[in-house]
């Protein structure tokens, strides 16, 4: 805000400490102040969630740096329509939810019209058995909608409260319920009916019993 | 990560799933680290813009208004006054306490709003005035020039003017737009109309959820029914399309079926009941239920009888047996297309009721069960809406967002895009 040609800069006022030790509540009014720290608080907070979510739902190797800059500027844009500060979180993992089931829109149509999506790069886990298990479980996601697979990442990956999963993508409690339970029992049927899926894990379950 | 301990047969799910997680860990790599170098850049160079843009937009503006100056100072905007009514500070006209509010305007147009209307003049310009009709009913009455251009929007649907009197309603809660033309002739564009529906003198279109109905009201009217593809206005002579042509009304009265009705009364000819209700014989579709008696009525009917008098006794605003008959669909052909679609209607009751987060549940469960159904568009439009209201703008920006994604020309189209304005 300009007055007499000086901008002026929205300061916070914290009763102690610094921005990164305030709760979410401080962080978002001090984002919706424009406090010139607040971006970089929130990035430090928010990141590792925003890349997990992000990494979690589109699967092993997905490059995430560009959705997880549109997370954030997302929410550097609309953070002074939250109505309640606190949910500060939960708002994140709102946009975090938008971006991810946009992305994964895109690459279904992308793959409808034959468009090349790029290939994953194979994930960082060390069991190359395992790396393989990753990218057929990941293909039976990518069966499932885009807000199915959202919810189950949320619920079963993230381990996100019922309620906060509802929250991130709008839904009401019951109906999430509803679909969750659907949905885990989708892809545990398509898990049992995957060959190189029944073959590691029954290869695994030997292995246990030795 | 090998298991070590017991089967995986009961939870191969499981060991998936901690796999899936080790994959994309808490710590961030430096490269990802770097990414905040990268937003802030992005921040520092959108207030940069900012500025910019502000700049040029202030050019331009200034500008134009120095080019076009002469035009402007020789056609300026139409005027309005209120007459016997309130002006809200967001513009909202209500008619005062038991009469009718008259806005008039200086060409000469008026637009009357029945008591208990609610009306907005949203665009005044040179040559015609925009107006929102948000509840209730307005008549309305436009002096036709040669450069008239007149519209009155009343929810999903626009109503272009080029000189006519005509009486006009809408209920939200039911998503019926009432349209009587007394003189002159008018297009009405919105769902289902397909760009376009011509309405003339004498004719009376109603609009409520996916059908279209024109009925002849006057013996000798000036016009056939027309369905103008182009969204033209015409002066009721205008072409029919061949092949799937409006049936041409020729007696009085006779009710006239626009191809366009893709809704529910619309699909099915072989119950008696859906074809009292196409007729609009709400009330006798009741009386006959209630003879048979309702609880039978409604563990017994066939689907397209249930049906039918579900949307019988919603248009009669008798909620309570509309969701019996509903919740009856829902239980006995739970699969079937209208089973589905009952719970976009129990969505639109619940909404009427205030109800507004067993309204959101039900518009969700529509959703779920039949993403790409008649009606996914208004659900998710009402969906947007009602996260507003419970929620705040920030999250309903975020389904604004889907909306537009999904239904980028769909009835709330525009009201996403003024969620996610800056």
């Amino acid at each position: 805000m300009r007055q007499g040609g000086v901008r002026r800069v929205n300061l916070t006022v914290l009763s102690g400490g610094t921005l990164a030790e305030q709760d979410d509540a401080t962080l978002a009014r001090a984002l919706m102040a424009d406090d010139p720290r607040a971006p970089r608080v929130a990035w430090q907070r928010f990141a590792p969630m925003v890349h997990r979510i992000l990494k979690r739902t589109l699967g092993p190797g997905a490059d995430v740096e560009d959705l997880v800059q549109e997370v954030f500027l997302c929410l550097f844009d609309r953070v002074k329509t939250l109505r309640e500060p606190k949910a500060l979180k939960a708002f994140v993992i709102a946009i975090s939810a938008m971006t991810v089931r946009a992305e994964l829109r895109r690459r279904r149509t992308r793959r409808m019209f034959w468009l090349d999506v790029a290939a994953p790069s194979p994930s960082v886990h060390p069991d190359p058995e395992g790396r393989e298990a990753l990218v057929h479980f990941y293909q039976i996601l990518d069966r499932l909608g885009a807000q199915d697979r959202t919810a189950f990442v949320l619920r079963f990956m993230e381990e996100m409260e019922l309620t906060d999963v509802a929250s991130a993508l709008h839904t009401s409690l019951s109906t999430t319920k509803r679909r969750l339970a659907r949905v885990w029992q989708r892809v545990a049927l398509l898990v049992e009916r995957d060959p190189a899926l029944t073959h590691y894990l029954s290869s695994l379950d030997r292995e246990a019993l030795q | 990560m090998r298991s070590v301990t017991g089967s995986l047969k009961s939870d191969p799910l499981q060991h998936l799933l901690r796999l899936a997680k080790e994959q994309a860990g808490d710590e961030l790599s430096a490269h990802e680290q770097a990414g905040l170098e990268r937003l802030e850049y992005a921040l520092a160079n959108r207030r940069r813009n900012w500025s910019w843009t502000w700049a040029v937009a202030f050019a331009a503006v200034l500008g134009g208004a120095l080019l076009f100056l002469p035009r402007l100072l020789g056609t300026r905007a139409l005027s309005v006054e209120v007459v016997s009514g309130t002006v809200s500070e967001g513009g909202y006209v209500r008619p005062a306490q038991g009469s009718d509010a008259l806005l008039r305007f200086s060409d000469g147009s008026e637009v009357k709003l029945i008591s208990g209307a609610r009306a907005r003049v949203t665009e005044l310009k040179a040559h015609g005035a925009r107006v929102l009709l948000e509840s209730g009913q307005a008549r309305v009455h436009v002096v036709h020039r040669a450069d008239t251009k007149w519209a009155l929007d009343a929810g999903p649907y626009t109503v272009q003017v080029t000189g006519t009197e005509f009486d006009l309603s809408w209920a939200s809660a039911d998503e019926l737009l009432d349209l009587h033309l007394r003189k002159g002739s008018v297009v009405v564009s919105g769902p289902f109309t397909l760009g376009g529906v011509g309405v003339g003198t004498g004719q009376h279109l109603i609009a409520k959820q996916g059908s279209i109905t024109l009925e002849m009201d006057t013996p000798e009217s000036e016009t056939s029914p027309t369905h103008s593809p182009t969204g033209a206005a015409d002066d009721g002579a205008g072409s029919t399309d061949s092949g799937d042509a409006d049936e041409s009304a020729t007696a009085e009265g006779e009710r006239v079926k626009s191809p366009l009705s893709s809704g529910r009364q619309a699909a099915n000819s072989k119950s008696g009941w859906s074809a009292m209700v196409a007729q609009g014989q709400f009330a006798s579709v009741l009386e006959e239920a209630e003879h048979r008696g309702i609880a039978t009525t409604l563990s017994r009917a066939p689907l397209d009888d249930l049906a039918a008098l579900a949307d019988a006794a919603r248009y009669m605003r008798r909620d309570d047996w509309a969701r019996r008959a509903y919740h009856a669909e829902r239980g006995r052909f739970p699969t079937s297309r209208r089973g589905r679609e009952a719970a976009f209607f129990l969505g639109g009751l619940a909404e009427g009721d205030s109800e507004l987060s067993a309204a959101l549940d039900w518009y969700d469960r529509y959703l779920n069960d039949s993403p790409h159904g008649t009606y996914a568009s208004q659900a998710l439009g009402h969906k947007m809406v009602l996260v507003r209201k419970l929620q705040g703008p920030g999250p309903a920006s975020l389904i604004a967002h889907d909306y537009l994604e999904r239904f980028p020309d769909g009835p709330y189209a525009s009201a996403a895009k003024k969620l996610l304005a800056p």
